[in-house]
């Protein structure tokens, strides 16, 4: 049998998805033994199953999209995208098998034609109706996340982040970390809501010393709600001082022993208040030194970041994380230029 | 843009679609043990679906390999080999492959450290990614592009026997008095005993740790103080333009430098110092919005750049106010009203505006109800 001799068949199975499905099922169960999963019937969603170590075999069913794939195969939907990307297509085909490798790996998003990089984003305040440098308003936020849903971006958790950036977890080529420093109220009544509702993590770096202070910041039942609905809560100093300037009445000593309270005694506030670990913190400031850097390690944190205006390859220094503040005035086009997520870099 | 493999796919269906050609209404025969003739092979081939998904990966493994892709040619081509155990031409690839990749990674390792001791760190870099990208457990090659190339944060120090910390310290920072800091990074206690020979983790301070320290004491190493040639060329010239106020050009040449080397510290800071400067030089020019827009550069850590970007703001809707007084002298009073507006949306407690225009929009009104 020759192809030439079954082009008048392949037009009448081309025009049934589903006979061509119940086709392939037939065949596997006759080709082979030791299936995993067998559906023996034309089932619109049925999924042909070959498993071997380190893939599985699938043939789509009507409905079925990466995700699902995803989600059935490596208990986890977000690996949508390393399917398609394997098998090189844009969306799964009824009938079209496709080839699912259990041990999804692309560490640090390297291709042969450079690197991806994480943009980092950092708010501050947001307002009802009036913008401000540090103050994004309502529709603009809402404006932006929708930007990012639109255009198939991925935000990820800092511990997502920093498991790419240690080169041990892979990410979604178009990833990026949500971050909102401070504690002001209306990160919780504003950006909280947003986020929630397009399914966003995002980091609340907060400084210990203003949470429950005032009736314009957080408090920590809030913190804990936030908390509680799986975004991060994490370090912004203890009293926002910045870190690397010694207060002008204050000796080398006492400026020395500050940072150290400035560092553990936020992180063991929120431990206490939240019970829950802090890992990351931000820089008051984005100011940070090498002695400052160290003491932050020293101190068990895990990495910081700084208001470096960037994306983030891999092999940035975990303790100066680039992140990009927005602006109230950032129209989307201005908002959209802090969103670059590969590098470009010929590595033949 | 689509991959090798989609435009194999169409290929697959047929494949599939040829093998089902005999009928799906009756169930296809089951497939023979394989013969020993070449007819025989091809029908056998043709009837089994995975193997006829294993020829289609075959291809796409040569195509990845044609690209120079090797790792994930690789990867492929084992699959293919799951998916056809018998296919012995496979099995050899792969283990020509391996080799090939190997040797591969070894050879952008090697050429990498060379790079980097000659202080080529952005050459550098790329050959450690392409050893990465190769080998993704290759240890050497993740710690210079994680931790060597960043740059460190602290001096590695060979005590000598009997020396004390308040020594090192009056030798790395100048000052005795610093020793609790090397005592507190390094577990001890300042004036307890110590094992020698014994290294220490001395963490840099800022600014540099002693007047005119220029190069690293003997026995130290400071990666902190070495520069790539190319880099430190780009940032020689970038400093130079900054010394000669030619801000402007300085922020493009440090752009360039970051570019390549995003995680060069010393270009940040003189790309804020530059823009910083550019903006205040702008405002000098009372080209407020373009002032404006160089502060927007700078980080909002560096120096006062919120108060000047405040400034600027507000001698910008001066600007707007004054235009929208010469307007309304000329009796054009709604362009006068859109410049009051320009100056009270950047400067919304503006002393004067919101009053005049209310003003003109009367004189409008009155004007239309005498029409």
């Amino acid at each position: 049998m020759s192809f030439r001799g079954g082009t008048a068949p392949i037009r009448k199975i081309k025009n049934h998805p589903g006979l061509l499905h119940f086709c392939f099922l037939i065949f596997l169960n006759l080709v082979g033994g030791g299936y995993e999963t067998l559906s023996a019937a034309p089932a619109q969603t049925a999924m042909a199953v070959r498993s071997f170590q380190d893939f599985v075999v699938v043939v789509p069913g009507e409905g079925d999209t990466f995700s699902s794939l995803a989600a059935k195969y490596l208990k986890d939907p977000s690996w949508d995208w390393y399917i398609a990307e394997f098998n090189g297509v844009d969306s799964p085909k009824v009938g079209q098998p496709l080839v699912v490798p259990l041990k999804p790996e692309k560490r640090g998003g390297i291709t042969l034609q450079g690197y991806q990089t994480v943009p980092v984003l950092a708010y501050h305040n947001f307002s009802a109706t009036e913008a401000g440098k540090l103050t994004v308003t309502q529709a603009m936020f809402e404006q932006q996340m929708r930007f990012l849903q639109e255009a198939g971006y991925r935000v990820i958790t800092l511990d997502q982040l920093f498991d790419f950036l240690e080169f041990r977890g892979s990410i979604p080529p178009k990833s990026v970390v949500i971050t909102i420093d401070d504690g002001w109220l209306p990160a919780y009544e504003i950006a909280f809501p947003i986020l929630k509702k397009y399914g966003y993590p995002a980091a609340f770096f907060v400084y210990t010393d203003i949470i429950g202070k005032s009736s314009k910041t957080l408090s920590w039942e809030l913190l804990g709600k936030i908390a509680d609905e799986g975004m991060d809560v994490q370090c912004h100093t203890k009293s926002h001082r910045n870190l690397t300037v010694p207060g002008e009445k204050e000796s080398f000593r006492d400026y020395f022993e500050n940072l150290g309270a400035e560092l553990s005694g936020c992180k063991d506030t929120i431990k206490k208040r939240l019970n829950r670990e802090v890992k990351y913190l931000a820089y008051p400031y984005g100011a940070t030194n090498s002695l400052v850097v160290e003491t932050a390690k020293k101190l068990g944190y895990r990495g910081a970041l700084t208001i470096m205006r960037g994306g983030n390859p891999f092999f940035i220094h975990n303790f100066r994380v680039n992140r990009s503040e927005i602006h109230g005035d950032f129209g989307l086009s201005r908002f959209e230029r802090n969103l670059a997520v590969f590098q470009e870099q010929n590595l033949r | 843009m689509k991959s090798p493999l989609f435009r194999v796919q169409i290929s697959i269906l047929t494949f599939l679609a040829a093998a089902f050609s005999g009928g799906c209404a009756t169930l296809p025969e089951r497939p023979q043990a394989p013969a020993s003739s070449p007819g025989s092979e091809v029908k056998r081939e043709a009837r089994d679906p995975l193997l006829a998904l294993a020829e289609s990966w075959r291809f796409k493994a040569r195509e990845l390999e044609n690209t120079g892709d090797l790792p994930k040619a690789l990867q492929v081509l084992q699959i293919v080999k799951t998916l056809s155990p018998e296919d012995l031409e496979s099995g050899t690839r792969i283990a020509e492959l391996k080799n090939q990749i190997s040797a591969a990674a070894e050879r952008h390792f090697q050429k990498g450290l060379a790079l980097f001791r000659n202080h080529s760190l952005a050459l550098a870099r790329k050959e450690f990614l392409a050893a990465i990208y190769l080998k993704p457990d290759h240890a050497g090659a993740l710690h210079f592009l994680k931790e060597k190339l960043p740059g460190e944060d602290f001096l590695s120090y060979e005590m000598k026997n009997g020396e004390t910390l308040r020594q090192v310290s009056q030798k790395i920072y100048g000052d005795p008095q610093k020793d609790f800091i090397i005592a507190y990074f390094n577990g001890l206690k300042g004036d307890g005993p110590i094992d020698f020979p014994r290294s220490l983790k001395i963490p840099l301070l800022s600014p540099a740790p002693q007047k005119g320290f220029s190069a690293p004491a003997k026995g130290v190493v400071s990666p902190e103080y070495d520069k790539p040639p190319e880099i430190q060329a780009g940032l020689e010239k970038a400093r130079g333009a900054y010394r000669e106020h030619l801000y402007e050009e300085s922020a493009a040449l440090t752009e360039k430098i970051l570019n390549a080397d995003p995680t060069n510290r010393e270009a940040r800071e003189l790309l804020n110092a530059a823009y910083y400067q550019w903006g205040k030089q702008l405002g000098q020019e009372k080209r407020y919005r373009e002032a404006m827009e160089a502060f927007q550069r700078v980080d909002s850590g560096y120096k006062d750049t919120p108060v000047q970007i405040a400034q600027n703001r507000k001698e910008m809707a001066e600007v707007h106010y004054i235009n929208g007084v010469k307007l309304f002298t000329q009796e054009e009073v709604e362009e006068a009203i859109q410049e009051w507006e320009a100056a009270l949306t950047l400067e919304p407690k503006h002393p004067k505006a919101k009053k005049d225009i209310e003003s003109a929009r009367n004189l409008l009104q009155k004007l239309e109800k005498i029409k």
